[in-house]
């Protein structure tokens, strides 16, 4: 069971690349972004190891269930909605971003609302499922692409055009820098994946142990070095200021001269079609169950076979949001918002960190305001 | 139900046809194969492009390949691809061109900056896209139709490389690898020169430019020893003169390294590996002296490699990328670069090669 929680931090991890995070650190390369690598990693890692060491504490609870348990009514249906904005607006970014990045690659002919409706029709399925549902499909889809993602992503290191005095020079230079502020947020996107734990910690078992917790800040240094420095070799210290679509460009800088097509961007593509929609159905179905949560009736279900009528309406006002969003914005707005939200979000997780703690003080302190609910049927949903 | 359930599934697969919305067909697709850019020394309309265009045929046999160049001169390179298209019947496709060519006057008279905005901001045009010189002209290359073309345009793709040919005089530069090299600080483009000699292409000099505008060529033996030293080409030659015929080793690993030593007055050392076996030789000259042979061919390749770097240098050109090297040894540390364009002209260059004879072949 454990290996769900690896997933997310697996995923998230390769992510960044549509989330426009080695668009803001490579935007900032001479400024601070190297030397707020390191503190990334220290925060990534910490945070991680608290969000997982607090839900081991609560086995079966959701956020909102915990809130339920310390807060009064009003205050926990606020913080549910915060997590709802901050969820959902990922899920929207990341599906303009990347009909954006097919309709200039893929399909420059098609309109780009054609791209946004066939992937939020996808995303609108996946996300109304169950949450059990929800994370089957995505271990399928993990385990389908990340080999083959991290096949390129070696390709690309072990590459003879790579570099190295490039990435020497604004290793060498960056790290003298004073840390910005701003690549610090978004670098610290790449460790968290463990904030799906938030809702998915439903589906863990009471006797769950997080192993192998180490793994952590050497997945995402990783996934950070090598989406960072990547480009750089591939395109130079000054060239790859230039660059938009910085990793779209960089994969179709390699060949696979004896594969079936020899663009690797084709590929690349295809393999972030999956994990965007991955994305999208992870962060619009927490944002669903998050809000569903504000209601009185509302029971923390993770198998219904028939999924409620109200997930589907739910979803449907987000991809309306994300037509709506498509229609007002374009692609610099995109990159402004996108830098936004990596920004808010690292101090809402911030604070999340803070409220988990205090949680646990008070649950150690037996300040509950309501017993533990016992746990929801987890028979797979087959029974009446 | 059945019929909510038919419905739902309808408009699902209905989802799946609006992908053929707006594509044009492969049959009303001209495939681009070659493009060239020259300068037409006229103010008014000074760009003149040329692109080669496939015919699509049923079958693929050498000599078989089918094509139809198109020019048109315009003041700009988009324009004149956008003016081109009144000329042809079909959508042009640029996605699998790969071959670009810049003619020699345009990059002595006015640079490559202008056609590689061009071809960096398309969106279908590859990064691994191949970028030469054409001598005389652009015009001439794209319009050379080789008989060994087995479909239109592969000949001069293969000759790139080590996909088809693996040629040590060849120097392959891909669109990104330019474009880098036309912003890099401590780090200038250097492009083949391909010509037409006899129903083939000849690309085996190599020029190098100051960012914008050439400003050296080398002739094809410097070319050979600029691949080994800067690229580490597999499959080159060494060649040291001797009686009664040249000594010649077939290289078939060759490993180069470039490094700064010392502080205050460096010294640009190239360390260069070569392994391979003796090609052509005077008869038992390899068991006489083994390591001595080994030892004569690498100082007559360090020889040749420094007067190379010295000429390199002295044209004000740095393709090896030693600034960038020196940036980097330095953290790129304010007046690092000022320091290094005042160093660059006096450097001295040391070439260490060690060569390693692996056999005589099949005779002594």
């Amino acid at each position: 069971m454990i290996r769900y929680y690896y997933y997310h931090i697996l995923y998230v991890g390769m992510m960044n690349i549509m989330v426009l995070v080695p668009y803001v650190l490579i935007s900032h390369r001479f400024n601070g972004a190297v030397s707020s690598f390191p503190l990334a990693i220290v925060f990534g890692t910490v945070y991680s190891f608290v969000t997982s060491a607090v839900f081991q504490r609560f086995p079966g609870l959701g956020l909102p269930e915990i809130y339920k348990l310390f807060l009064p009514v009003w205050l926990a249906n606020c913080l549910n909605l915060i997590g709802v904005a901050v969820w959902s607006t990922a899920g929207v970014i990341v599906l303009f971003s990347y009909s954006n990045t097919v309709g200039i690659f893929f399909n420059p002919e098609a309109s780009s609302y054609l791209n946004l409706a066939i992937m939020a029709a996808a995303c609108l399925w996946a996300a109304t499922r169950s949450s059990r549902s929800v994370q089957f499909t995505h271990e399928i889809l993990l385990i389908i692409c990340s080999p083959l993602i991290l096949w390129i992503l070696f390709k690309a290191v072990f590459s003879s055009w790579l570099d190295w005095d490039a990435i020497r020079l604004v290793a060498g230079e960056g790290i003298r820098k004073p840390p910005s502020m701003t690549c610090f947020f978004a670098a610290t996107f790449v460790f968290s994946g463990h904030m799906n734990i938030t809702l998915f910690n439903r589906l863990n078992p009471g006797n769950l142990k997080f192993r192998l917790r180490w793994t952590i800040p050497i997945i995402g240094a990783f996934f950070l070095l090598v989406s960072f420095f990547v480009p750089i070799g591939f395109h130079g210290t000054q060239a790859v200021g230039n660059y938009l679509y910085v990793w779209s460009v960089t994969t179709d800088s390699l060949m696979m001269k004896y594969g079936f097509i020899q663009r690797v961007l084709y590929l690349f593509l295809l393999l972030y079609t999956f994990l965007s929609l991955l994305f999208v159905m992870n962060t619009w179905h927490t944002g669903m169950e998050f809000f569903k949560a504000c209601f009185k009736r509302y029971k923390p279900l993770t198998d219904e076979v028939n999924v409620p009528a109200i997930n589907w309406w739910i979803c449907v006002v987000l991809a309306g949001t994300t037509f709506a969003y498509a229609y007002f914005t374009n692609d610099m707005i995109n990159r402004v918002a996108a830098e936004v939200w990596l920004t808010v979000r690292f101090f809402i997780e911030s604070i999340l960190i803070v409220l988990l703690l205090v949680f646990l003080f008070m649950k150690k302190k037996g300040y509950q305001r309501r017993p533990i609910p016992s746990r929801t049927q987890t028979n797979g949903g087959a029974g009446p | 139900m059945i019929g909510k359930r038919l419905l739902s599934v309808v408009s699902c697969l209905a989802l799946l046809v609006l992908g053929g919305c707006q594509l044009k067909d492969i049959d009303k697709r001209y495939f681009v194969v070659s493009a060239g850019f020259d300068y037409s020394n006229n103010t008014a309309k000074p760009y003149r492009v040329t692109l080669r265009l496939a015919l699509p045929s049923s079958k693929v046999e050498e000599g078989g390949a089918m094509s139809v160049v198109q020019t048109v001169d315009a003041p700009s390179i988009a324009e004149a691809v956008r003016h081109l298209k009144a000329t042809v019947d079909k959508e042009l496709e640029f996605g699998h061109c790969r071959e670009f060519i810049l003619g020699r006057e345009l990059v002595e008279k006015d640079g490559i900056d202008t056609s590689m905005q061009w071809l960096t901001r398309r969106r279908d045009i590859q990064s691994v896209s191949n970028i030469m010189i054409g001598e005389p002209d652009a015009l001439s290359v794209v319009s050379l139709k080789p008989k060994s073309e087995r479909y239109p345009g592969n000949s001069l793709f293969l000759s790139f490389g080590n996909e088809g040919t693996e040629s040590a005089h060849t120097v392959t530069t891909y669109l990104f690898d330019l474009y880098r090299r036309l912003y890099e600080t401590g780090l200038d483009p250097v492009l083949p020169v391909a010509g037409v000699f006899q129903d083939a292409y000849k690309i085996d000099r190599a020029a190098m430019l100051n960012k914008n505008k050439a400003k050296l060529y080398l002739d094809p033996e410097e070319t050979l020893i600029f691949n080994m030293t800067s690229f580490g080409v597999n499959n080159t030659i060494l060649v040291m003169p001797d009686k009664p015929i040249n000594v010649v080793l077939a290289a078939t690993n060759t490993k180069a390294k470039i490094d700064l030593k010392g502080g205050k007055d460096p010294v640009a050392v190239v360390q260069v590996k070569i392994e391979g076996f003796l090609e052509q030789s005077p008869p038992f000259l390899l068991e006489q002296d083994w390591g001595g042979l080994e030892r004569k061919m690498g100082e007559h390749f360090s020889e040749q490699a420094e007067r190379l770097l010295y000429k390199i240098r002295d044209a004000g050109v740095d393709p090896y990328g030693f600034g960038l090297h020196y940036l980097a040894d330095h953290h790129n540390a304010k007046g690092s670069w000022e320091k290094w364009n005042r160093l660059y002209p006096q450097i001295r260059f040391e070439v260490r090669t060690s060569v390693s004879i692996q056999g005589s072949g099949l005779i002594r």
